[in-house]
């Protein structure tokens, strides 16, 4: 037994290591003023500064491109939700038989790069709506495919997790219609999943590059590429900063998914 | 019950998924206050039927009723029948108030009058003091009891319990169906119970309607259906049968090896027959008495006020069960006895080969 907890604190240790260690050089690249070349032990304490970040973070190019994301992600969580809650709720009561077929769907952006799904939806919008690509916000259905797999699963494991058909009756039987069901039975009971499915795909949308660029969009990761060549040191910073802030938001799913009156959802984390 | 309002109707009506015909032309009423409960095994349809009366599942054709209105295509929320379910149906986010509060929220009822009728629904079911309660909180009776609650808080028409009992054990089960029985009483509703349990259908049922692969097989009083079974399936589905080879002869003369018996059998054509006689049919006499078959006792289950006593005939082997009071059982294992069967509600069907 306690060779094995040895060999866990190791395991654990080199995994955190290997996490950690990058993230602490980037933060010592991204907050000290020293240049890289002298970067080592006899400079450790020298010149700390946030300045490169202040210049990032105030950046008109950084707000503009953050305001940016902030909004797509949010209206991105909101379409997901919208589709998706529905979606697996009639899968789950309705038609059990055509999960795993909805699940293979699912997977779909895993299978398919994003290249080709921009390439795909652009030529056929470029001919039918012409003007659905020229808004920023044409990025929300991209944004929803690619978070697919995470927003699903994270749903679909909720509602595994309760007895849906039996609560679904129960609530009819006792007087509600469909969208007071979904609204006071369901979703409290698989809330655990929609907190997660909304931070999964606010993640998603928060590091998303490829088809961003590629529709010549700027949000924050486009902003994080262009402003790499003139503020290196500033770039890093924000970078580090989306890791943090991504980090949070893993914490308050665990923190989410652990409270004492979803003991049933949690099962999954 | 025949002069009592009629409350829900059941006409001809018909369910089949995909090849398996689950209910084959349904009729039942049921009338107000009155409990039938639908008894037969997995598989014979009387689960559609609940569901069908719910609103959950469509007929295919023929229809339901509510006080005379057809509600067939009615979806389940507007129906205001109350049901409480096999598997434990509480809403885990919810406390025990706020379970039993549900219908009537949804039926907007202020939050003062809700309060006073969910307290007194609470009190009725006797869980006062565990209001606050989760149904992880709670034991599986306890957790039925609150289901209950919440189906009868908002006073359905109907009351619908679907197996609410089979996942209990037999002492709770028991205190339990009694408590069910005596809540529907006093509240007068009309109640389709589900079984698969014949004793505690026998126990419960003002009716019980027998169904076996999707067709009524019987409807009538426990007594009724007990004691005069319509068919060979009603008579060994419900209370413990022997069965008892029989000789038939040309001019349709029943007998057991020499004895002949006192019995009209004027369908059967074949040589033999099965008789089907209850236990309790079935008595204990000196051997040689007349009328009388010889018999070896071979095994006795004692339990409490009556004892089953198992007797080998001596002609054929066959082994059949007598239900005697315990205080006139004086025979011992391996002893010979005479036993005298009484004909007159045995049922006689065709042998199979």
């Amino acid at each position: 037994m306690k060779r094995n907890n040895t060999w866990a604190k190791f395991l654990l240790f080199a995994v955190g290591a290997f996490y950690v260690l990058p993230m602490l050089a980037m933060a010592r690249f991204s907050f000290q003023k020293v240049p890289v070349i002298k970067l080592g032990w006899s400079t450790l304490f020298k010149n700390w500064t946030i300045e490169p970040m202040i210049d990032s973070v105030t950046s008109d190019r950084f707000l503009e491109a953050g305001w940016l994301s902030l909004r797509l992600a949010f209206l991105s969580v909101l379409l997901s939700l919208l589709i998706l809650v529905p979606t697996t709720v009639y899968v789950h009561v309705r038609l059990m038989k055509a999960r795993a077929f909805v699940e293979l769907l699912s997977t779909l952006p895993f299978v398919v790069p994003p290249i080709a799904l921009v390439v795909g939806i652009s030529s056929a919008m470029r001919s039918t709506i012409p003007s659905f690509l020229s808004s920023p916000f044409s990025l929300v259905p991209f944004y929803v495919v690619i978070a697919l797999p995470f927003t699903f699963r994270s749903l679909d494991v909720g509602l595994n997790s309760i007895d849906l058909k039996t609560l679904v009756e129960a609530s009819r039987s006792l007087g509600a219609g469909w969208m007071r069901t979904v609204s006071s039975v369901i979703l409290p009971n698989i809330k655990a999943g929609v907190v997660s499915a909304s931070f999964l795909t606010f993640a998603v949308v928060l590091g998303e590059y490829t088809v961003a660029s590629l529709l010549l969009k700027f949000t924050l990761p486009a902003y994080l590429a262009e402003a790499q060549g003139n503020n290196p040191q500033g770039t890093f910073t924000v970078g580090l900063l989306l890791i943090v802030v991504t980090a949070l938001l893993l914490g308050v799913i665990n923190r989410v998914t652990r409270s004492k009156s979803q003991v049933v959802s949690n099962i999954w984390i | 019950m025949k002069t009592q309002e009629q409350v829900l109707k059941f006409s001809a009506a018909r369910k089949s998924f995909g090849d398996v015909v689950a209910l084959a032309g349904f009729d039942l009423e049921v009338a107000k206050g009155e409990l039938v409960t639908l008894l037969g095994p997995s598989g014979c349809g009387k689960t559609t039927a609940l569901r069908i009366a719910a609103g959950f599942e469509q007929p295919d054709s023929g229809t339901v009723e509510l006080h005379g209105v057809n509600i067939t295509n009615q979806p389940a929320h507007k129906r205001n029948m109350g049901m409480v379910f096999q598997n434990y149906s509480l809403f885990p986010h919810m406390n025990v108030n706020e379970n039993v509060g549900f219908g009537l929220k949804v039926r907007g009822k202020e939050s003062a009058e809700r309060e006073m009728l969910v307290t007194a629904a609470i009190d009725r079911v006797r869980l006062n003091g565990l209001g606050e309660r989760y149904s992880h909180q709670l034991s599986g009776g306890q957790q039925q009891r609150v289901a209950l609650a919440r189906a009868l808080v908002f006073e359905p028409q109907v009351l619908l319990l679907d197996e609410p009992l089979s996942a209990l054990d037999a002492k709770v089960r028991a205190e339990l169906r009694d408590e069910i029985r005596l809540l529907q009483s006093e509240v007068g509703v009309a109640t389709i119970f589900v079984t698969h349990d014949q004793d505690e259908a026998l126990s419960i049922s003002d009716r019980i309607c027998i169904m076996k692969d999707g067709h009524v097989q019987q409807i009538g009083t426990p007594r009724d259906v007990y004691l005069h079974p319509a068919n060979a399936f009603v008579a060994r589905f419900v209370g413990a049968m022997n069965e008892i080879e029989i000789n038939v002869s040309v001019s349709s003369i029943a007998s057991i090896g020499e004895l002949q018996l006192d019995l009209q059998v004027s369908n059967i054509s074949g040589p033999t027959a099965k008789m089907l006689l209850r236990p309790d049919a079935v008595s204990i006499c000196l051997r040689g008495d007349q009328n009388s078959l010889n018999a070896t006792v071979v095994g006795q289950h004692f339990s409490g006020a009556t004892t089953m006593v198992r007797l080998r005939l001596d002609h054929n082997d066959t082994v059949v069960s007598a239900l005697l009071v315990s205080r006139d059982v004086t025979v011992a294992v391996g002893e010979g006895v005479g036993v005298l069967l009484n004909t007159r509600e045995a049922i006689i069907e065709r042998s199979n080969d």
